[in-house]
């Protein structure tokens, strides 16, 4: 048991430290595309049309998903 | 000793959520795919399942309004999130309860860890992911169903995963198959009484319940590698959308690992209540006829068969005897062997994780808060506060959005929760480009509308909002400058002259669906009386104030 407690520990450790290096790397390759409210796709205001913006479907609709391999 | 072994199984568990969902935590909402939550949700009739459209969301908006009048919105969701993340492992374990700890913990990883988990918190399904974490303990409660407070227990326990009608499903059908053909009548009531405020609005709805058969093969269970859909399936993955799988799942090693898994579940299986066993092959056999031309047949001729097309889902039926099954697979090698037991089970519980790391840390930032523009609460006021009559149409038309303040993630329209009043938002589902069409005839009514250039007035709506920032145009002409009284940087509101006429399209008989939310509220009220009250309590005090 002890044994069992000893390697699932250092698996939990082992894993959270993967996991921050990796974030750590990840940020750091591919800064946070988070909140973006200074230069938005197309807001009121922006000279771009107020009623369209950057556009994924066809005919200007936001797709829900992709079916594709 | 005692104390670690004991905390040790349940610390796991806070370890898988808190590490899944840490980068979630603090102020603010996260708003991807189809979760919708807003700071406070007004309780509308759609909510209820009398609006327009399908009760696809009753009664989870319902339950979820109420609860945002006591506590904000970004909280609630994050404590939704990670109460599913942490029961569903905790519940696998204690469904193993006899077994050894390191079975158990195994057990836990192989549930919570999955791609089942992943791939439905990244198209943000949370109530999918509530019904999963009830799962076990729904199996567990039926099981040993025998006295009434069992049978309170089951309600109890069954009452989160019905927030949606294929919630409410697996719930019902998970019950009934582990509590047997003798408790039945008991699992079946339970069923029905707990599920009407979402059948009962289904059944009475006027519009049609059948859907278009043009998302069976949108919706169906693909294949996330070399392998095909079988092998995603029995892996706990397979879901319709692309987007959202994390890119560890199309490993082409994954495949090879998840049948050596399955070899070892169903060595594990024996152990296990066959019912239970049946019921995921149940399962898996129904996400894999998704899809099909079968199931497109019923979908365009079964009242309510849309409810099959996104059929991944069924695998939740798989989940619970693949994990329990790993487990005790896992423990069966470990005991025959005579060295290594404790690493072979360490092993065990490493090899979820170890394939599918990316579900970490918010899916490598797939999962980010964000707060709502205060354009968002500034129309919420005028609508609270206007004593102008009418509903809400959303423009652009289309269910989904990708707005700049939200990393233009794909997200569900957030405008018929957030406002105070009932908002027409477009149901037609754009897939690959192609347009599923929707089932709201007031929806389809007012794209009509707006494509004649006819007055929405006509179809009881007294207002326009326009969201700015998002893909999509607006056909026609209904926008008068002279209308607007509100202009934001990402929300325009219109205010349309003249009092709207009464909406006059078909919803369902409001007597009989108030009458199935008390009896399914009235079941859950009763039943947390049962098991906190002393049994006979009631009984005793009124005998001792007549002595």
């Amino acid at each position: 048991m002890g044994k069992l407690v000893g390697a699932i520990a250092s698996v939990l450790v082992g894993l959270a430290l993967a996991t921050g290096v990796a974030v750590a790397v990840s940020s750091a390759s591919a800064p946070d595309k988070g909140v973006n409210l200074e230069d938005p796709a197309a807001p009121n205001g922006s000279g771009s049309g107020s009623l369209s913006g950057g556009g994924s479907g066809g005919d200007g609709t936001v797709n829900y998903g992709s079916s594709g391999p | 000793m005692g104390i670690t072994r004991r905390f040790l199984v349940p610390g796991v568990c806070a370890a898988m959520a808190l590490v899944v969902l840490a980068p979630l935590f603090g102020r603010g909402f996260t708003l991807a795919y189809d979760m919708v939550f807003v700071p406070r949700q007004d309780l509308l009739p759609a909510a209820l399942g009398l609006g327009t459209a399908l009760p696809r969301a009753v009664p989870g908006d319902a339950v979820v309004s109420l609860l945002t009048y006591l506590v904000p919105g970004d909280l609630l969701q994050q404590v939704l999130l990670a109460g599913a993340l942490f029961a569903g492992p905790f519940g696998a374990a204690r469904y193993l309860r006899d077994e050894t700890t390191g079975v158990r913990l195994v057990a836990a990883v192989a549930y919570g860890w999955s791609g089942f988990v992943a791939e439905r918190l990244f198209i943000r399904h949370w109530p999918y992911l509530l019904t999963y974490a009830c799962l076990p303990w729904i199996a567990r409660a039926a099981r040993t169903l025998r006295t009434p407070r069992d049978a309170a227990t089951l309600v109890l326990v069954s009452a989160p995963a019905v927030l949606t009608p294929t919630g409410g499903i697996l719930a019902a059908g998970l019950a009934m198959v582990c509590g047997g053909t003798r408790k039945l009548w008991l699992t079946t009531s339970i069923a029905v009484l707990l599920n009407a405020p979402w059948w009962v609005p289904a059944i009475l709805h006027p519009g049609s319940t059948l859907s278009d058969p043009a998302g069976v093969t949108a919706f169906g269970a693909r294949g996330e590698s070399w392998a095909g859909p079988l092998t995603s399936l029995l892996g706990l993955g397979g879901i319709w959308n692309a987007e959202v799988v994390p890119a560890s799942r199309t490993n082409p090693i994954v495949p090879v690992i998840v049948i050596a898994m399955t070899a070892i579940a169903v060595l594990g299986m024996r152990k296990l209540e066959k019912p239970m066993v049946g019921l995921g092959v149940a399962g898996l056999a129904l996400a894999l006829v998704g899809g099909t031309p079968v199931l497109g047949w019923v979908v365009e001729h079964v009242p309510g068969g849309g409810l099959l097309r996104d059929s991944q889902k069924w695998v939740a039926w798989w989940a619970l005897p693949f994990a329990l099954g790993f487990a005790l697979g896992a423990g069966k090698v470990a005991s025959a062997s005579r060295r290594g037991r404790t690493a072979l089970l360490a092993a065990a519980a490493i090899i979820p994780v170890a394939i599918m790391p990316d579900l970490a840390w918010g899916g490598w930032g797939r999962l980010a808060s964000v707060d709502y523009p205060q354009d968002w609460a500034a129309v919420r006021q005028i609508l609270e506060t206007s004593d102008h009559p009418g509903d809400v149409v959303a423009l652009p038309l289309g269910s989904f959005r990708q707005f700049a303040w939200n990393g233009d993630r794909t997200q569900y329209d957030p405008a018929a929760q957030y406002l105070p009043r009932t908002t027409v938002v477009d149901d037609t589902l754009v897939v690959d480009g192609r347009a599923v069409p929707g089932e709201d005839a007031r929806a389809a009514a007012v794209r009509k509308a707006l494509a004649e250039g006819r007055d929405l007035a006509e179809l009881g709506i007294g207002w326009i909002l326009v969201e700015h920032g998002t893909p999509g145009r607006i056909s026609g002409n209904p926008l008068k400058p002279d209308e607007r009284i509100y202009h934001g940087r990402w929300l325009d509101l219109y205010q349309l002259g003249g009092p709207p006429r009464p909406d006059e399209t078909g919803r369902p008989p409001k007597a009989p669906v108030i009458t199935a939310d008390v009896l399914a509220l009235a079941t859950v009220m009763l039943s947390v009386l049962w098991l906190v009250l002393p049994a006979g309590s009631l009984g005793r005090s009124s005998s001792r104030t007549r002595e």
